[in-house]
């Protein structure tokens, strides 16, 4: 099948897990023989090979003249824009940043002004739409062409913040409403599809996202520390649990001087993470690393003893997986997603900081417990394959088309 | 006449408290009184108690028709005495009839037998002790923990003077053989080995309750006529299932107790079964043929070996450094660390690390998976670790600030 695939971001453009789980299956449905026009706002470079094209939307001109879809529904969807108010236009292009910045919502408005045009212009059998970001651009392309849409949920309002941005959460709920079939990254994102976004459960098909497989005996630098080092790695953000890391460290760290923990990453709460760790006194064992590139987060986990993942809400969490491959020993919250696929994980209730200590220190203090933590994730890894969640969504478009 | 063995075990573990890391160090309490005490009531109350008191009845109205042996563990007798002590009086009670024998075991159901002959050695005596303390007999006939035994074990049981012991019939080592019959120790001949019947032992202890057994419902009728129907060359045929097999694992509603009561009534007024007791087996069958078993067998697990307790790394870990401590434990000369000890040796804290896909149903397993076992019980280790070497470092000194003032006086007087 012929798929347009609607998404934010795609490698080497990476901010979080979307561009890497876009990828994974990407790749995966070219491999099952489907065709993926990929369009989004800004591209590094254009892609282009024989099923596949990545299509930027700054190099795309704007439609000559108005539809009776595009507009209408733009301003119904997000109001808030004013399209006579344009920032970035340059030429008969909008210059798309791609980031998530202050114009975030107007480059969702615009990217929607783009996919009209290629709607009308390109063939294709399906529409799929990642993330409320894609929603607006998804609906009016499966109004203008009429072919079934479905979005994928990564990610919900609910796991952003703990205020939930009204405006937001009604593209998202449009996006479902209007969807044909909606794809949610696990059972605990697909239970606030239906219970907070009230979409009927029949609806909603749980698609686990998979993993590259790759090999991990690379030679990367080991720690140069003496002490174990267990690793925090994501978003500095409300949604990723970050005061829980800090205080499950101190309560090691009362035990056991011999560790070493590090934030890896950024985000709006690093300032605040940084202060507490300060009041705590924990400075002197406690690393900020800022934000790692690819090859840095690879030489990160190949420092690591234990990987954490304590957040309050994740829909999925591609992150301990990645753990997983590099053989680290890791513990993730409850209320992530992956755990539903991991049932030999070390699994704690977030806010559980004594477990999560407790969980720690037995990691760095018992070999055999790391080697059965590590040992029997990978047996799971081996089948949790982007190759499995592409198969999903198949038969998804096969149900719809 | 064919003899019909059943024997009883009756063992609970003294289960841990969430003992957390933060408290290593602190030599707070190891174990779960209200948990222990709860389990312990609850199956008081749905099995040892009215299966006691159906035995005796029948004991009553049959007489010596009516035997069976127990085997139980010293932490379940210490429980018992702790939490439930009219249940120990009725263990009294059907002991004083004379219709039933008491196995020798050892003390916490422990796995020494794989590690120490030493520790083995001492928690059977302890056992033994408190067999004739509380019931006035002397066990002749061994059960091991999960009934374990190999050509080795079966040296450190004939050594400590016992003349039979009981394992499973496992399949691996009976080649072809029947299980209902007597046999003898490769190791040490005068010991004779008693063949649990594993799939007439498994079909109360596992089946009875399952609705999609084909044979499902179970009748003491039956059940009567498959013992019938063994060859006559087979002498005896033992029933070793756990004591809670009667009203915990299958409910009272199940029909249990009747099929145990009728059953035990037509075989006490059947002309060719009647109920024995290891000790009596011996002296009235004689031992067939050696049965070499080179390596460790038990009733336990798909392989019917020791790795249900000591298959993964965990485990093994654990296990290791359990019993590292042995020696310094026994130079502390300390009787609660002795007691804790012996407790942390069940075996039971070890099944509860063992790998995910095994089913610990049926065995009130406190934890939801091997991991928090694991780490309960390794912060317990690592406090009883440090509470071993507190006590051998504060005796070291005594000595060394004992010798130092008769130096110090010396040094006065010249």
């Amino acid at each position: 099948m012929k798929i347009l695939m609607l998404g934010w971001e795609y490698p080497p453009h990476i901010s979080g897990g979307l561009a890497t789980a876009c990828q994974g299956l990407v790749e995966s449905l070219l491999k099952k023989g489907h065709e993926v026009l990929f369009l989004l706002p800004k591209a590094v470079k254009e892609m282009q090979s024989e099923r596949f094209r990545l299509i930027s939307a700054s190099n795309v001109e704007l439609p000559k003249k108005q539809d009776s879809i595009t507009y209408p529904q733009l301003r119904k969807l997000i109001p808030n824009v004013d399209p006579t108010q344009i920032h970035n236009l340059s030429g008969d292009k909008y210059n798309f940043s791609g980031a998530y910045g202050p114009n975030l919502i107007e480059e969702v408005y615009w990217l929607g002004v783009v996919v009209s045009k290629l709607a009308k212009e390109l063939e294709f059998d399906i529409i799929h739409a990642h993330d409320w970001l894609t929603f607006p651009a998804g609906i009016i392309a499966k109004e203008i062409s009429r072919k079934p849409l479905l979005v994928h949920v990564h990610a919900t309002a609910f796991d952003r913040s703990a205020k939930i941005n009204r405006e937001i959460y009604e593209i998202e709920r449009q996006g479902m409403l209007v969807a044909d079939k909606v794809m949610a990254v696990s059972n605990l994102t697909k239970k606030i599809i239906i219970d907070k976004y009230h979409i009927d459960a029949k609806k909603v098909i749980t698609t686990y996202n998979g993993v590259k497989q790759k090999d991990i005996s690379q030679n990367l630098d080991t720690s140069r520390f003496k002490e174990k080092i267990v690793t925090f790695l994501g978003r500095i953000t409300y949604q990723k649990g970050p005061e829980y890391f800090i205080e499950a460290a101190e309560k090691v760290l009362k035990r056991d001087r011999n560790v070493r923990f590090v934030m890896a990453g950024k985000g709006d709460l690093m300032a605040e993470m940084i202060k507490i760790v300060a009041v705590k006194r924990l400075s002197s064992h406690f690393h900020f690393t800022g934000f790692l590139k690819g090859h840095e987060v690879d030489r990160m986990l190949a420092m690591t003893d234990v990987f954490v993942m304590p957040s309050i809400s994740e829909p999925f969490g591609i992150a301990p997986l990645e753990a997983i491959q590099a053989n680290i020993p890791v513990i993730i919250s409850r209320q992530s997603g992956v755990a539903e696929v991991l049932p030999h994980a070390f699994i704690v209730d977030y806010w559980d900081t004594d477990s999560l200590s407790e969980a720690i220190y037995g990691l760095i203090n018992h070999k055999s417990f790391a080697k059965m933590v590590k040992g029997l994730n990978r047996v799971t890894l081996q089948n949790l394959t982007w190759g499995h969640a592409a198969e999903t969504v198949s038969s998804t478009y096969q149900s719809v088309a | 006449m064919k003899n019909i063995c059943f024997t009883f075990q009756v063992h609970q573990p003294y289960r841990l408290r969430n003992f957390h890391f933060f408290e290593i160090g602190s030599h707070y309490n190891y174990f779960d009184e209200e948990t222990n005490a709860k389990i312990m009531r609850q199956i008081v109350e749905e099995s040892y108690l009215p299966t006691n008191k159906l035995l005796l009845n029948l004991i009553n109205t049959f007489g010596n028709k009516i035997k069976v042996s127990f085997a139980i563990s010293g932490t379940a007798l210490n429980q018992m005495e702790q939490y439930v002590p009219e249940v120990l009086e009725s263990f009294k009670e059907l002991a004083a009839t004379g219709n039933i024998e008491f196995l020798g075991q050892n003390y916490a159901t422990s796995l020494s037998s794989l590690k120490s002959e030493s520790a083995f050695h001492e928690e059977v005596l302890e056992h033994k002790r408190l067999i004739n303390k509380l019931f006035r007999k002397r066990p002749k006939v061994f059960l091991n923990t999960g009934l374990l035994y190999s050509d080795e074990i079966g040296k450190m049981i004939s050594d400590l003077g016992f003349k039979g012991v009981i394992t499973e019939g496992s399949s691996v080592i009976l080649n072809g053989k029947s299980p209902n019959n007597l046999y003898k120790s490769a190791s040490r001949p005068p010991l004779s080995l008693f063949l649990r019947n594993t799939s007439l032992s498994d079909d109360i202890a596992l089946r009875f309750s399952q609705r999609n057994w084909n044979e499902w419902p179970l009748t003491s009728e039956k059940y009567l006529g498959w013992l019938s129907a063994l060859p006559a060359s087979d002498e005896l045929v033992n029933l070793v299932m756990d004591y809670g097999t009667f009203g915990e694992h299958h409910k009272k509603e199940s029909g249990i107790f009747e099929f145990l009561e009728f059953l035990f009534r037509h075989i006490a007024e059947s002309k060719d079964l009647k109920l024995s007791t290891p000790e009596e087996v011996l002296k009235s069958v004689s031992a067939k043929a050696k049965l070499k078993i080179s390596t460790p067998i038990s009733w336990t697990g798909t392989d019917k070996n020791g790795s249900v307790w000591l298959k993964n790394e965990m485990q093994q870990e654990a296990f290791d450094t359990l019993y590292v401590m042995e020696n310094l434990i026994k130079k502390t000369k300390d009787k609660f660390l002795h007691q804790d000890w012996e407790r942390l040796k069940s075996a039971d804290h070890f099944l509860y690390m063992n790998n995910f896909d095994e089913d610990l149903n049926n065995l009130f397993n406190p934890y939801e998976n091997p991991y928090a076992a694991f780490l309960k019980y390794m912060n317990v280790l690592s406090d009883f670790q440090l509470k071993v070497e507190d006590k051998t470092k504060k005796s070291a000194k005594r000595k060394n600030s004992r010798s130092f003032s008769k130096k110090q006086i010396d040094e006065t007087i010249n």
